[in-house]
């Protein structure tokens, strides 16, 4: 059996040579200790008060105007079975046995709501409006990291196995009923984040 | 009083920490200990509701050496802490998917291109089962696998796994490069059972004595259609759905087409030749109940006097917030036409055409105005997600005299308020309400993937917890029922709750339907550590726990439910595990 380590009780050399003592009574450290109240006891106020003391970040910087906002990140896409992989193929069932898409987000921008998209055969020329769409709330407590879960039934059309090209998109302002590119833009200083994969439809196996 | 006063000036003067919602609890004696919840992290862990559950546990991406597990759920502890989270090695499939060599011809050795769909049902009833999608290269290498998947082991009480092998290049057109395997060999399917760690596998496609379907896309006047896309649609076993289960040909310019078929299918196939998306407007053709264990001919007929293409634009409208009429942006608008029927056993020809309205709501669709069409159309819109505007459904439409622009129903809202378990408005909380089962499983097959089509209307509570979502009261001719589904904010003490099957009242002048606040059930919090099968934590698995479905007379109660009456486990709580491998989930009590 392995022996647990324990305290060592025996008193080492270099340990006897450098133990702490007071050097108090010593001139020159008389000189030094009296100077306390002078010197030490004003600069540790002034960085306590400054410097010193803990000021965590702010947790609202994102929802000031001034504040540098940062884009959103998808750290995971999910059903209710497997983690999805860029990019692909995935398999959705087509209707009510499709389930749940859960994405785990990052923003720094904590008092952001971030909105997602789910578009399918998505371009620029040809847009479509997003099939799937669910929100983000703000964590509670803050976090920079959250989760959301998204309706899958609607992400399938009603015919054809694919595959398709399905963007899932994360947006930190909301996307706007105008403006290009459609169904995704957004006011400004929004920024987005997306990820790409060829989704394939089957009809529900159960 | 020096130090004090540096303690107080650090303390009062310094510190600016975020306010979040206060900590639930200091000591356990805080929490329920009589039910035996313990403190922990500022939270009161423990108290687990009962009920019968499940758990499904998938690997992140990165750990390839895992696959998901379900399982019925363990035990879980007084003070929340559930056992026995741990994931399990793979058994390792590999093999080769090569033609099936038929002497005399020389044996072709090369790894064929296709697409490998495994599924399982789930472990309970309702479950997500398994699904996985793999596509497989075509490789000269003669020696090494051209697939490798990774499956869960099939256990005592598993159905064994349904392996579909579907060859490549199926696409609308064909391939500038030569034949595709689509064009060569059928789709194969077996069953395959995954006890060991490691299997090798041979799939050899086609075959000598495969039935084969061949013929002639005709046009109405006998020329033969070129550039149509052909393949049979059949089943794989009786009551599952139709999938492509042929080779895909493409015809020439004399019309015609040869398909082999896949073995084992059950029943009859459908066949189905569909005009070149980059031709003019035409219908598909198709033609029902071609058996598909003997080889056969047959000719596909396109309908007569179907004129020629017209493109139609109109304006898509709807009634807005503030009750003026406004175009709908983003509204996606189907027309369809269906010529003949299935009982004829002759060709039956069906038109469609899809697009998407543009900024101002327009539309414009290529139509054909022959006088066997004009009067067939069919028109559905569907709107954008939340949009107040409402769909229409397998509506007329003639090429004159319809009354254009089309003006969209409006939407009846469903307005309440989320509280929590104390009954305090609850922000943050994402509110989705989306057909119930007993709605869509009342419309036939057609209607029924309309409905479950539809984008699900969501909106985000805020500080008063009130919500308002936009619903079709009425879709094709049926009242509507629709479940809430409610997500509290990440991290928040509130379960993510369902309210279920909530009926529109039968008052077609009422566009708000007030319902009874939904006061959110106490929130219990569980945790477990997930565990790879070396007993080490493993970081970002999600875990998720489902309430098992309760058999219902709900199947018995609608008009047409799938035949497996696939009735959802419902979801109760899901949560990721931080790098210490624990997962914090919350489940309703």
């Amino acid at each position: 059996m392995t022996q647990m380590s324990e305290p060592d009780g025996t008193t080492h050399l270099e340990n006897a040579r450098n133990r702490a003592e007071s050097q108090g009574r010593l001139p020159l450290a008389h000189r030094v200790h009296d100077a306390w109240g002078v010197v030490y006891r004003p600069l540790l106020l002034v960085s306590a008060l400054l410097g010193g003391c803990v000021i965590p970040p702010s947790l609202s910087v994102g929802s000031e105007d001034a504040g540098v906002n940062s884009p959103p990140a998808i750290l995971a896409v999910r059903t209710d079975q497997a983690e999805f992989v860029e990019p692909g193929p995935v398999l959705v069932d087509r209707g009510t046995t499709a389930g749940t898409i859960s994405m785990t987000l990052l923003d720094t921008d904590l008092a952001d709501t971030l909105y997602v998209r789910m578009f399918l055969d998505y371009t620029v020329t040809a847009p479509n409006p997003a099939r799937v769409t669910c929100t983000a709330p703000p964590p509670m407590p803050a976090s920079p990291q959250r989760t959301v879960s998204c309706d899958a039934g609607p992400l399938c059309p009603p015919t054809g196995s694919g595959p398709f090209n399905m963007t899932v998109v994360v947006f930190d302002r909301e996307p706007l009923e105008s403006g290009t590119p459609a169904y995704q833009a957004m006011p400004p200083g929004g920024l987005k984040t997306s990820l790409f994969y060829f989704l394939k439809c089957q009809e529900p196996t159960q | 009083m020096k130090r004090a006063l540096l303690i107080a000036v650090t303390l009062a003067g310094c510190l600016d920490v975020p306010s979040g919602p206060p900590q639930e609890c200091v000591k356990s004696s805080d929490c329920d200990t009589a039910n035996g919840e313990v403190c922990d992290e500022g939270t009161c862990y423990g108290n687990p509701p009962r009920g019968q559950y499940a758990v499904v546990i998938s690997p992140p991406s990165s750990r390839k050496d895992l696959v998901p597990r379900e399982m019925t759920m363990p035990s879980i502890a007084s003070d929340g802490w559930i056992q026995d989270l741990a994931l399990e090695r793979p058994s390792v499939i590999k093999g080769r998917i090569e033609a099936m060599c038929l002497p005399p011809a020389a044996c072709n050795r090369t790894a064929i291109a296709t697409t490998i769909t495994v599924t399982r049902p789930s472990s309970f009833k309702g479950g997500p089962g398994f699904k996985l999608v793999t596509d497989t290269d075509d490789t000269r290498d003669l020696t090494g696998p051209s697939f490798d998947i990774a499956l869960p082991k099939t256990g005592a009480n598993d159905q064994n796994y349904v392996v579909t092998v579907v060859p490549a290049g199926r696409n609308d057109e064909p391939s500038g490069n030569g034949e595709t395997p689509a064009q060569l060999y059928p789709p194969v399917r077996f069953s395959l059972s995954a006890r060991e760690n490691s299997i090798q596998k041979l799939i050899q496609l086609g075959g000598a004595n495969l039935p084969t379907l061949s013929g002639s896309v005709k046009s109405s006047a006998g020329g033969g259609l070129s550039q149509y896309r052909v393949v049979a649609m059949g089943r794989w076993e009786p009551g599952a759905p139709l999938t492509e289960v042929s080779t895909v040909d493409y015809t020439a310019a004399d019309g015609m087409f040869h398909l082999v078929l896949a073995e084992g299918l059950a029943g009859p196939v459908e066949l189905i030749a569909k005009p070149p998306t980059s031709g003019t407007a035409a219908p598909t053709l198709h033609m029902f109940d071609v058996p598909s264990n003997t080889s056969s001919q047959r000719t596909l007929l396109q309908p007569a006097n179907l004129g020629t293409a017209k493109t139609l634009s109109f304006p898509v409208k709807g009634v807005d917030g503030s009750g003026s009429i406004a175009g709908v942006r983003g509204a996606r608008v189907k027309v369809t036409a269906t010529l003949g029927s299935p009982a004829t056993s002759q060709t039956v020809a069906r038109f469609a055409t899809e697009a998407t309205a543009d900024d101002t709501g327009n539309v414009s669709i290529t139509l054909l105005d022959g006088s066997g069409i004009s009067t067939l159309y069919r028109l559905e819109v569907v709107p954008p997600a939340s949009s107040s505007m409402g769909v229409l459904y397998d509506v007329p439409l003639a090429l004159s005299g319809t009354a254009l622009p089309l003006l969209l129903p409006t939407r009846i809202a469903l307005r309440g308020k989320v509280l929590d378990h104390e009954g305090q408005p609850l922000e943050g909380v994402s509110v989705t309400a989306r057909p119930s089962l007993r709605f869509t499983w009342s419309f036939d097959d057609d209607p029924q993937a309309f409905v479950s089509s539809i984008p699900a209307s969501t909106t985000l509570t805020p500080e008063t917890g009130e919500f308002a979502l936009w619903v079709d009261p009425t879709i094709d001719g049926l009242w509507g029922h629709y479940d809430l589904a409610f997500d509290p904010a990440s991290k928040a003490r509130a379960p993510s709750w369902v309210t279920n099957d909530i009926e529109i009242p039968r008052d077609s002048s009422q566009t708000t339907v007030s319902i009874d606040d939904i006061r959110l059930p106490d929130a219990a919090a569980i945790r477990g550590t997930v565990l790879d099968p070396a007993g080490v934590e493993v970081e970002a698995a999600e875990v998720k726990i489902f309430r098992l479905a309760t058999p219902g007379a709900l199947c018995s109660e609608v008009l047409n439910p799938p035949l497996s009456c696939p009735i959802p486990a419902v979801l109760q709580g899901r949560g990721a595990s931080d790098a210490a491998g624990i997962v914090r989930l919350t489940l309703p009590r």
